[in-house]
Formats: structure tokens, sequence, C-alpha cells
């Protein structure tokens, strides 16, 4: 009897541990599952119009109720044709690469039962390229593509201005949406505006899940769609999307780990090293992933007081002054080398700091795997200091450099500058602290200059700055997003992002020549794109601190968490929850 | 604006009241009331001990209070050899940051509130002993100014300036002063009426004079203690600007922001928002033991 | 009291406009929005020109300001009906001097409640403080109802007991809990009743549901337990204060001691008499403690994840949204007036001392 008993406790005991997979493994049906719960740290959306989306928070919306033109290979990170939630099936170039056509799935409807056909691809891009509607899509489209025809419902055909080996990136950028709608509640290009009625209450969609409200301050409810097919699943799991505004990151980690929410798709430094713990003590399910962006450094090569565009109307080069400090390449070279990395990393980074080289990232087809990071090496700091004309006159290493002899700032002049950032981050907080004490030690006098993120902004596009501090980032897979940070076209004071005013002749060519390069050979191009790293890297017009691994956190009631190397949440809505 | 008349009768128990008592000097009273009170005595000795250790923090303080190394000191507990209060989360030395941090937080409380009270103290004399338009207009500024709530001006304030101690400082007496206005008006209003005031116009003494030799010294009971529950008041404000990212910018430490700063450190340097959350509520609290005790021995009504 | 009622509400007419002239003056001092509001890659200087032209940020401040104040729909319109504006009075037809006149004026000015479009959520900016009343009104709401009689109460008791151990104790802690910093005791509470105790949920307004509202107060009172402490502890702390001394003054006055005189016991004396004259200066609290519940915590309702007047427009002022920072200003400035008359007639109805004439 007493073996029965404790066979018996096995049993129930087995029961107990097995009975939950069991569950779990059981199919759920659509819109079965328990709903998933995201928190939103960026505040309320602003628009659900994929033409106007221009914000974190609103994307996250906009990519679960709209369909994509070309969408990307969750491993690869690649443009893929037939890729979920995608319209574009197929795609082939004529063989001078001008044309591009581009098939289209049959098989996909609008929530109000409308096929999706090219008409909505033309609709966007007509709209996008009529100089009425103010959306970003426009200047990723209107300066390459010459025309976008429609022969047929399921065919699209671009036509680009020049051999683009970008192409398939250009094309992506371009959105669905429903032509039918549109089209009868904007009775022109120009109604399509963010204070439009069907702003925040889109009235016909296509996605894994179809609007439901938005209450802001509190949260955006979406529900599954019936109709939607591009899951593992075959449809939509979860019963809906909870995309709820939380305000403070301690609320947001802890309603996690209560259960209130179902992931953290960014682990606030401070907590990181817990959560790892945490996560591997199989509380949750826990990954990392590189960041798409880096931590930057952005030096003002030109002087701040009297902020110039790249180019004059002609589009000839305008010869900026240079700024008194960070005009000479040898200053930012020194400040480069007098960063310890290794006290980032473990200071602001909790050790999930990647020191990078090259602009590119390490994940990218595209990264130049020559260029070492910059060393810590503070001697080498002091002496292109000395040599650049910037001494200590004092023998007082406490004390600031000044200008003997330096070729952009009359004698005498202290080697004193604002480091900029923005309140908020605790990464960037610490960051900002650490560099100014390390920089302190080989003679810069640092005054730190911590902002909000709005007039942060303002610095950095009115290009008033000195330095800099700010994460940002190319398309991972997108080299030639390069010309967009450095290149002198778009050098222009409060409407581009050359904010550095950095100016380089083979630069510019290097990266126009991978842009138009015949035959658009891989290697090739990665060549090029090797060399104008190559140049950025000794020039540091911008210092790439360093990227990081985003910890992931996962409620382990997702029986189905998969992620891949670039798209972590790529099988969202088939995770399988069980409903309580 | 028309405050609600109080009736003479009210106004002259008041007078009386104010007669009868001047037999001891006030001053006299408190001082021999303040040295039984050993709550207050007590909340004064600290307040000046933590002073003149944060204002000696350059001599005190065992590092440079912006001496970083995370990769050899990251977040020591306190009782670390050399970092008896441990260190934070960049590796600076806790006991040397909260020592040069108390310097800039009890700064901003002396001087902002000193400052607040000096415009409340112009502009309230001015204001009551004028009245007239002058009164009015002073009126309208103030009631225009408290209709804001605070916390917005102060927001607003605060994103538009550099945040050092110094405009900080400027931005709290700025917005701040019009308590102290209302109080000493109020309190010339009644004085101005009164027969020595009353003689001393009579014998031609300028305004000025009587302004600040007969009327100021009689209202400095209320400005003790409206100073000491300032100084709390303000400490306290300034580490809730902080907490929301709009207090002192970094590096410079103040209690107020080494608190804020810590509370995302709670499970793994928890002596962080310990010691510095402590020493806030220490300080507030002494501060408005002074306060009370201040308004205890000052006041006329009540008894020993 | 009508007449009364009336002459304050016309005397606050000047204070409406001081702050509106305030307001406005710290919102110029910030500097023009026009680049923060047109950044976009490969915006020209002339196409920023015309937006800035259209917004009239150059005119001069007083126009901008009666702009602002009473709209421009009447300083440049089209008289003709073919949309292109054909008469301007104080700003010039073509602001830009491009030889095109600006569109016709559309604002219609904080005097006709028109608060301006949000900058950064492209909505009304008076929608959007509209719809964050409810959760701010329910929290201050609670926190006044608990916070008032509890403090009254709590004086009342430590002045009948003066010099007794609840006396000493309710002073301590009275003083204490003003010394906390707000953020800190309600991270504190937080951490200690939602997230070790588990007891109340971590924050939000109601569970997290695909329902279209949350449901109504009765059912989601757990949510509002922990940010009412925080909203409330501060006026318990100080009307327990000011009870207990007004007690303590006039429990010495004389016609305490005649009522007394009269027989009355000591009890029926602290409340007939006492207790009504001392609530006097409770009442002249009321109107700032008003304003304070009104204009939304921020920090209680970060804290709480609460969806409040107080979280969005200081996510405003961080985001420099004006139009919202403004109408929160000028709204939460309303409120205060509006306590300020409140407080004084009830200190009319509590003292009888005073007549309104």
């Amino acid at each position: 009897m007493k073996r029965l008993g404790s066979v018996v406790v096995v049993l129930v005991l087995l029961a107990l541990v097995v009975m939950p997979v069991i569950a779990q493994e059981g199919d759920l049906g659509p819109g079965e599952g328990a709903p998933i719960v995201a928190g939103n740290f960026g505040g309320d959306i602003s628009t659900t119009n994929p033409l106007l989306v221009n914000d974190g928070a609103s994307a996250d919306i906009v990519n679960r109720i709209y369909p994509l033109f070309i969408g990307n290979d969750p491993e690869s990170g690649l443009p893929v044709p037939g890729a979920a939630r995608s319209v574009a099936a197929d795609w082939s170039f004529s063989e001078d690469g001008l044309v591009m056509t581009v098939t289209l799935r049959s098989d996909w409807t609008w929530s109000d039962g409308t096929p999706i056909t090219s008409a909505d691809v033309k609709y966007a891009y007509d709209a996008v390229i009529s100089g009425e509607v103010d959306s970003p899509i426009t200047s990723f489209v209107e300066p390459y593509i010459e025309s976008l025809e429609t022969p047929d419902p399921s065919t699209v055909v671009i036509t680009f201005k020049e051999l683009d080996c970008t192409a398939v990136q250009v094309a992506a950028n371009l959105a669905v949406v429903p032509a039918h709608h549109y089209s009868q509640v904007f009775p022109s290009f120009a109604d399509i505006t963010a204070e439009s009625e069907e702003n925040l209450n889109p009235g016909v969609t296509a996605g894994p899940y179809n609007f439901r409200n938005f209450r802001p301050g509190e949260q955006v409810t979406l529900v599954a769609s019936e109709t939607y097919t591009d899951t593992p699943a075959g449809y939509t799991v979860p019963e809906g999307f909870i995309y709820k505004t939380v305000a403070d990151q301690l609320v947001w980690v802890e309603q996690f780990l209560a259960g209130d929410i179902t992931y953290v798709d960014s682990v606030p430094e401070d907590r990181q090293t817990e959560i790892a713990e945490r996560g591997a003590a199989g509380e949750f399910q826990y990954y990392t992933s590189p960041a798409g962006t880096w931590q930057v450094l952005l030096f003002n090569t030109a002087d701040p007081a009297n902020a110039q565009s790249g180019r004059d109307e002609d589009g000839n080069v305008i010869e900026q002054t240079p700024h008194p400090i960070f005009g000479d390449v040898r200053v930012r070279q020194a400040f480069v080398h007098a960063i310890d990395h290794a006290a980032l990393n473990a200071g602001a980074f909790s050790g999930t700091g990647i020191p990078v080289g090259g602009m590119m990232l390490p994940q990218s087809w595209a990264y130049n795997e020559a260029l070492a990071p910059y060393a810590f090496d503070p001697e080498m700091a002091m002496s292109l200091l000395d040599e650049a004309g910037w001494v200590d006159n004092d023998n007082d290493p406490e004390t600031p450099r000044v200008a003997q002899g330096a070729a952009t700032a009359a004698d005498g002049t202290v080697l004193e500058f604002a480091l900029t950032s923005f309140t908020g981050n605790p990464s960037v907080d610490s960051s900002v602290i650490l560099m100014a004490d390390q920089l302190t030690n080989v003679g810069f006098k640092v005054n730190l200059d911590v902002i909000e993120f709005g007039p942060m902004v303002d610095k950095l596009l009115g290009q008033t700055y000195d330095a800099l501090m700010v994460f940002w980032g190319v398309g991972v897979n997108s080299p030639q997003d390069m010309i967009d940070l450095l290149g002198s076209a778009s050098d222009q004071p409060g409407a581009g992002f050359g904010v550095t005013s950095f100016y380089n002749e083979e630069f510019e060519s290097l990266m126009q020549e991978a842009r138009t390069l015949p035959g658009c050979d891989e290697a090739a191009r990665k060549a090029l794109y090797d060399q104008a790293q190559q140049i950025v890297y000794d020039n540091v017009p911008m210092y790439f601190v360093n990227t990081s691994l985003v910890p992931v956190a996962v409620s382990g009631q997702v029986p189905n968490f998969e992620p891949r190397k670039n798209g972590i949440f790529w099988n969202q809505a088939a995770w399988a929850i069980p409903p309580q | 604006m028309a405050q609600p008349r109080v009736s003479n009768v009210i106004q002259l128990d008041i007078e009386l009241l104010l007669t009868q008592r001047r037999s001891e000097s006030l001053w006299a009273r408190a001082g021999r009331r303040l040295r039984k009170d050993y709550l207050t005595l007590l909340a004064l000795g600290v307040i000046i001990v933590l002073t003149v250790l944060t204002m000696g923090a350059s001599v005190i303080a065992p590092y440079d209070p912006e001496d970083t190394d995370p990769v050899n000191r990251r977040l020591l507990p306190p009782g670390t050899p050399g970092h008896i209060l441990g260190t934070d989360d960049l590796g600076r030395d806790y006991l040397t940051r909260l020592l040069y941090g108390g310097q800039i937080s009890l700064a901003i409380g002396y001087s902002a509130a000193f400052l607040t009270l000096a415009i409340g103290v112009v502009t309230g004399l001015t204001s009551g002993y004028y009245g007239g338009q002058i009164d009015d207009i002073m009126n309208w500024v103030i009631t225009t100014l408290d209709s804001i709530p605070s916390i917005y001006l102060l927001l607003l304030v605060a994103t538009l300036l550099q945040r050092s101690p110094t405009s900080f400082i400027l931005v709290i007496s700025l917005i701040g002063w019009t308590g102290g206005t209302r109080l000493i008006r109020g309190q010339t209003l009644q004085l101005r009426e009164r027969e020595y005031v009353v003689c001393a116009k009579a014998m031609g003494a300028s305004p000025w004079r009587i302004m600040f030799l007969h009327i100021l010294p009689n209202t400095l009971s209320f400005l003790f203690l409206a100073l000491a529950s300032g100084i709390g008041g303000l400490i306290l404000a300034e580490s809730t600007l902080s907490f929301l990212q709009v207090g002192i910018q970094p590096p410079t430490p103040t209690w107020g922001n080494m608190l804020s700063n810590a509370d995302q450190f709670f499970t793994r340097g928890p002596h962080m928002a310990t010691i510095s959350g402590l020493l806030i509520f220490v300080t507030v609290l002494c501060l408005f033991i002074i306060g009370d005790g201040l308004r205890d021995a000052f006041d006329p009504q009540t008894t020993d | 009291m009508f007449r009364y009622i009336v002459r304050r509400l016309i005397q606050a007419i000047p204070i409406f406009f001081g702050i509106t002239i305030l307001s406005f003056a710290l919102m110029s001092a910030s500097g023009n929005p026009v680049a923060a509001l047109t950044f976009r890659p490969g915006m020209t200087p002339e196409e920023r020109d015309r937006i800035a032209a259209r917004l009239g940020v150059n005119d001069p401040w007083p126009i901008q300001y009666l702009r602002w104040l009473a709209g421009d729909d009447w300083m440049r319109w089209d008289s003709t009906g073919d949309g292109i504006a054909d008469h301007a009075i104080l700003v010039p037809l073509d602001a830009n001097g491009d030889g095109e006149p600006e569109p016709p004026g559309d604002r219609r000015g904080i005097l006709r409640g028109d608060f301006g479009t949000s900058f950064t959520k492209k909505r009304p900016a008076l929608d959007i403080l509209v719809e964050r009343l409810p959760a701010t009104l329910e929290l201050s709401i609670a926190a006044f109802l608990l916070g008032t009689p509890l403090g009254i109460l709590i004086g009342i008791i430590a002045a009948i007991n003066h010099g007794k151990w609840f006396d000493n104790v309710s002073r301590i802690l009275a003083v204490a809990f003003t010394a906390i910093p707000t953020f800190w005791f309600a991270i504190m509470l937080l951490l200690i009743f939602s997230v070790q105790l588990r007891l109340l949920p971590i924050g939000d307004r109601c569970k997290t549901s695909l329902d279209d509202s949350c449901p109504p107060v009765t059912e989601r009172l757990q949510y509002m337990v922990l940010p009412v402490i925080v909203l409330s502890i501060g006026s318990i702390a100080g009307y327990s204060r000011v009870m207990r001394a007004s007690m303590l003054d006039v429990i010495s006055a004389d016609y305490v001691r005649t009522a007394r005189a009269k027989g009355l016991t000591r009890r029926m004396t602290w409340i007939r008499h006492a207790a009504r004259n001392a609530l006097i200066p409770i009442a002249t609290a009321l109107g700032p403690e008003l304003t304070f519940l009104l204009s939304g915590a921020v920090v209680t309702e970060t804290i709480f994840n609460y969806p409040g007047v107080g979280l969005t427009s200081f996510a405003a002022v961080t985001q420099r949204d004006y139009p919202v920072v403004m109408t929160v200003t000028i709204y939460a400035a309303v409120a205060t007036i509006i306590g300020y008359l409140l407080s004084d007639i009830m200190y009319g109805l509590i003292d009888p001392r005073i007549r309104f004439d």
C-alpha cells in the first residue's frame, strides 16, 4: 500500500508537470489564445495611417494592421518575395536593371472583403509623390523612382531614374493602403492629414489584427483578424493585441514580472543584470539580440555659431568655417583615444556594450571587419592634442589645455566644449558623465549639457552643438544610408541629417559608385562600402561608441517564442498563450 | 481685491492681546521658550552639523566627487575599506558625493528661501505700507502668479533654462516670492495703523525708515519660521524636479538627483537609495521641526 | 451672496488676462516652434518661410498674443469665396513677400474655445485635456473626500487630547509625512504593497482587457488605493496640524468659556462651538487645495501610470507641445480662480462674522 501510495503521488506530480505542457501543445484555434499585452513607453500613437506614420509607437500599430509591399526574411533581414504580411509574391528586373516588375499575390483581401491589388500600391505612390501629403515616405522614393505603373491588378512596374543597386530597398519603402476606401474618405490627396477622421480610427485594414479602439493615455486595442493566414499556424492565434501606455520604466518591468504584460522588448539598462539572472533561472524567457543602433558621438566639424548648408543652390560645395575645436581631425582623434570603453561598458551598459569600428553594425553584410575599435590610449590622445596645438601650458594635468598655434582657434583659447545629450536614458546619462571624467584627464574641459529630448533634437538638426551623444543608426542592411548622415547634400541646418557638416569628396564618390555599380555585384559593392567606412574611421566625424545587445524578456506563458536573428517577434501572431 | 471684512471687535481683540504681552519682549520670551524646547534644539543641532560638514566638503571629502571607475568600484556596498558609504553605479565614492551634494542642496535651499523672502519683504512692505494703486497692482500680480500651479511654471522654466544651481535658485525665487509678500503685506497692513508708526510718520520719518526700522523688525518672527519651512520645502522640490528629469544637471551632485538616480538601483545598490533618502528626510524633518518650534516660541497666544 | 459671486467673477477677469499674458510670454520666450514643426529631410527654406508666415510666428508679439487669444479669422479673410484671402487688418496680406497672399486665418482663439492643435498628437489640444479629466477627477475627489475629513478629525482629536499620546504621535507623523519626497513615498508604497505583497495592482487605472473602456469606479477601487493615499497624505498632515492649532486657539476664546459656564459638557462644547469656529482657517486652505488636486499630480500619475491631466501635461512640457501646455495652464488657472471663490464662500458660510456686502 505504501508503495502504491507513492506511485500515485508520483503520477499526480507527473500529471501536474505534463498537463500544462499538453495544454500548450494543444492547438489553439483562430483568436483562441490569450491576448498579447505590450507596453508602450513612447507616448500615445499619433496616427494609424501608413502614409503618415513617423514615430515608433504608431509604427508598432501600423505594422499589425496593414500589409507591407515588400517584406524581409526574419533570418537574414533582407527583402524576399513572399515574405509574411507582404503583397509582393515575386519580382524581376529588366536587362538594364532600370525596370522592376513586381507580381502581387491574389489571395488576400482588406477587412471589408475587397481584394488587395496593385491599385492599392499605386494609390500610395501617387499620394506620396503628389507633394500634397506630408509623408516621410516621399524622400525615400521620390528622388529615385521615375514612374510606377499597374498594367493589371496583380502587377506593379517600377521604373527607376538610374541603375540602382538598392532598388529593392527603395521599393520596399512603398506602402499599401486601401485605395477604394481612401478615395472615398479623402476627396483629394491634400485631405490625407493627421487631422482627418480616419487618422486614429481606420475604417479598412488588413493584417494579423483589426483595429478596435484607441483610448488616449491608456491603450490601443487590436483584435484578431479572421482572414489573415501568414502565420506558422495559418491564422492569428491571440484574441487580440493590447498596446498599453506605461509612463514609468519601473512599472513597465514590474508589470511584466507580475504577468500583466506579455513581453518587454528592451529591458532598461538598470534592470538588465537582474532580468538576465532571473531569466537564466527560468522565471521567464530571455533573449538578447544585436541592437539596430549605435550609441554615437557626433562632432560638429563646422562653426556652431554659423551653421551653413553643405552645398549651395547650384550644388556647389560651400566652404564652412571650421569648429574652433572639432574642426581639427587630430582633436577628434584625441577625443576618441581618451575614452575608456571598458569603463563605459561596465558603468553604462551592464557589460552588454559591443565596441565597433565601422559605421555599419557588426551583424550587417556590409560591416568592415578590418576596422578595429579605437584603442583607449590617453598618451596618444595627449600627444595628438600637443601636435594639434592644444598644449598643457602649466604642467597641471587638472587644468584644461589651451591653444598655442592651433589651426582652428586663436592662441589662449581654452580646450572647452559642451557635450550635449538628452535626459531619460540611463545609459546615455551614465556615458556622458564617464566620458566627461575621462576627457578631463587628458586636458579637455567638458561642460555637460543634458537637456530634454526636444531641445536636443533642435540643437542637433540646427547644427548648433559642439559634440552630441545620441542613439542612431543606419539600416542594418542598407549601407547606402551612410550618405544620409555624412553627405554634403544632406548637410542643411534644420532640414537634413548631415549634422556633422562633414565633407569628403572621396567618400561621396565611393557611395555614389556603390549605389550605381553595374551588375550590382555584392562583393564589389562591399569593397566600396569598406573603403567608405575606412574614410569615416580615419576622419572621425562621428565616433561610434558602441552598439549593444538588446535584452528581450518574454513571459513563460508563451510556448512558441522562437526568435530569429533579424526578427525576434516574427511569429508573434501565432503565439499560443493559453487562455485563462 | 477686497478681502472679506473682519469685524472691528475682533481687530480690537488682537490689538489688546498684542499690547498685553508687550510686558516681556517677544524675543526674550521666545529665547526662554526655545531653551526648554529640546526637540527644536536637537533639530537645530543636526542642521548646523550637516551644514558645516557639507560646506567643508572640499576639505573633508576623501575623494574627487566626479572621479569615476565603474570597472573596479561599481556599486561597492557600505563598509568597503576606503569607501565607508560604498560607491555608486559609476564607482564614485558615495560619502564624497553626499557631502558635495548636500552643499548644493542646502545652498539652493538657503539662498532660494532667502531670496524669496527678500523679494517678499520688499514687495510686501511697499504694497502694505502705501496701499492704494500700488497695492492693487501687486495684488493682481500675486493672484495671477498664484493661479498658475507652480509645478507648471517650474517645468516650463526648467525646460527653457540651463539647469544649473544658480538658474534654479533664480527661477524658484521668481516664482515663489508671493507667499512672503502675502505674509509681510498682511502684517504691514496691521502695523501701519499702530500708534508708534503713526507717530513716526507725524514726526516726518521717511517711508523707507518707517518700513525697515519700525515695521520690519516686528515681522521678523514670521520671517524666521517662513525661512525654516521654506528651506525644507525647497529641498523637497529639488528632489521632485530631479525625479521628473528637470532637476540640477549631472554631474553636479545634489541629494535630490542622487535619490532619483538611486531609485533605479533598488536591487543592486539599495544603500544609495536608503542613505540619500534618509538624508533628505532627516534634513527636511529637522527644518520643519525648527519652523514649528519657532512658531510656538513666538506665538503670543500659547501659554507657557 | 449672488451679487458677491458676480462681483468676484468680474474681479477675476483681469487675473485671467494676467495669466494669459504670462503663459504666452513663457511660451514665446521658449523660441520659435517652426524649426521643430517642420523638420523633414528635403524641407526647403522657402517652404519653411511659408509655414512660418501662415503660423504668424514673425509677427510682433502683441499681434501673436491677439491671434492666440481671439483668433485670426478676422485678421485675414476671404470675402469673395475663392479660398484666397483678399482682406487683412493688423497683419499683412502677404507676410513672406512672395507675391501671393497667405491663406485666410482659421484660428478662432482661446476665447472662442480654440486652443489650437497639439504639435505631437495632431488633435485639438482641448480634446486632449478633456479626455484626461475623468481620471484626474476621480483621484482628486477620492483624495479630497478621504483627506479633508480625516485631517480635520485627527486635528480635533489631537486638540481634545492635547499633550497626550495621540496628540504627540499625530503631530510627529504629520511632520514626518510632509518631510518625505512624494515620489519616494509613492515608489515605496508601490514596491511594498504591489510588488512584494501583491495586495494591489502595479499601477494602472483598470484591468487591461480588450474591452472598450474602463469599468465604473466602484469596480476598480483597488487601483485607486495607493494613488489616493499618496495624494491625500499631504492634506491629512496639513489639515490635522491647522485644525489642531486652530482648535487650541479657539478653546481659550471667551464664548467657549461662556458655553462651558452655561453647563454644556466638555465634549459638547468642543464639537458645537469650538470645532465650527476652528474650521475657518481650513476654509482658506481649501482654495489652493482644490487647485492642487484638480491640476493633476504629475508625480503620482507618473508612478501609478494613471492617465490623468498631470501625466499628459508633463509629457507636453517635455515635448514642448505648447498648445497642450497652454490649454492645461489656462484650465488650471481657471480651476484656481474657482477654487478661491469657493473657499471665500465657504468662509462666509462657516464664519458668521463675515457678511458679503
